[in-house]
C-alpha cells in the first residue's frame, strides 16, 4: 500500500488565490525568522553599539547596494507577512472576507496594497 | 527513537486548545503596535545616535522590547510548530518519497530543535543587547 503511485508536482499545482495568500502568509513567516529575525536584531545591536558603528550604518543604508537591497527586501517581507496577517485577523476575529468571492477579493486588495506600497517607499528612499 | 517519541508526544498533548490559538492571535496585535510605535518613532526622528539611544535604552522601551522579544518568539513558536506538524509528517513527506517518509518524526524532531534553538539565541541575544546598553 505504501508503494502507491502519488502524483504530487508542486510546479503543476494552480493555487487558488486565498490559498496562494495563506501560503506564501507561511512561507513569509518562515522567511522572517530564518532572515529578517537574525537581521534586525544584528541592526539593532550595530545601532546601539557606539557612535562610529551607529554613523556607519546610518550612512551605508542610505545608498543602494546589496545589503540595502537585502534589508529592504527583508523588510518588505516582514511587511507583506502583517498585511497578510491583519487579513486572517479580519477572518477570525470578525468573520470577514470567509467566502469565496470575498477571500478571493480579499488577497487581490492585500497583495495589491503590498505591490503598491512597499515599490512606493522603495522608490520614496531610493530613487 | 523512544525520546522522539514521547517529545512528539509530549508537544502534541501541550500544543493544543484554544490557548495557543489565542496566544498567537493576540500576540500579533502587540507585535504589530510595537513595529508601528517604531516606525512612527524613526518618521520623526532627528538621525542622531544620542536621541536614539536615548529612545531605545530608556527604562521603558527596555522593558517593553523584552516583552515584546518573548510575544515575538511565542507567536514564531506556535507557527513553526504548525508549519512543521502540518508538512513533516509521514503523509506528507511519502509524497516525496517512501524513505523520506520513514524518518518524518526524526526530521520534525530536527525541525523543531533548530527553531527552538535558534528562538532562544535570539531572546538571549536582544535582551542582552537591550539590557547592555
Amino acid at each position: 500500500m505504501n508503494q502507491r503511485p502519488v502524483y504530487i508536482d508542486l510546479r503543476k499545482i494552480k493555487l487558488p488565490m486565498s490559498a496562494f495568500s495563506s501560503i506564501t502568509h507561511r512561507l513569509s513567516g518562515m522567511y522572517i525568522f530564518f532572515i529578517s529575525l537574525p537581521l534586525f536584531v544584528y541592526l539593532l545591536f550595530i545601532s546601539t553599539l557606539n557612535k562610529g558603528s551607529y554613523e556607519l550604518m546610518y550612512e551605508s543604508l542610505q545608498s543602494l547596494t546589496f545589503f540595502t537591497v537585502f534589508v529592504f527586501f527583508s523588510f518588505s517581507v516582514f511587511w507583506y507577512h502583517i498585511l497578510t496577517g491583519v487579513r486572517h485577523l479580519f477572518m477570525d476575529f470578525f468573520h470577514l472576507g470567509e467566502s469565496l468571492k470575498g477571500s478571493y477579493y480579499s488577497s487581490i486588495f492585500v497583495l495589491c496594497l503590498w505591490l503598491v506600497s512597499t515599490i512606493g517607499f522603495f522608490g520614496h528612499i531610493y530613487l | 527513537m523512544a525520546c522522539i517519541d514521547y517529545w512528539i508526544f509530549w508537544t502534541y498533548l501541550f500544543m493544543k486548545g484554544s490557548i495557543i490559538w489565542f496566544v498567537q492571535r493576540y500576540s500579533s496585535l502587540a507585535i504589530l503596535a510595537y513595529f508601528l510605535y517604531i516606525v512612527f518613532y524613526l518618521v520623526g526622528a532627528s538621525g542622531s545616535y544620542y536621541d536614539w539611544v536615548s529612545f531605545i535604552a530608556s527604562i521603558e522601551m527596555k522593558a517593553i522590547t523584552s516583552l515584546i522579544s518573548i510575544l515575538i518568539i511565542s507567536h514564531a513558536f506556535i507557527g513553526l510548530w504548525t508549519v512543521g506538524t502540518d508538512y513533516l509528517t509521514k503523509r506528507t513527506l511519502g509524497f516525496l518519497s517512501p524513505a523520506l517518509s520513514k524518518k518524518a518524526e526524526s526530521i520534525q524532531f530536527l525541525y523543531q530543535l533548530v527553531f527552538i534553538l535558534c528562538g532562544l539565541l535570539y531572546l538571549g541575544s536582544i535582551l542582552y543587547i537591550i539590557w547592555k546598553i
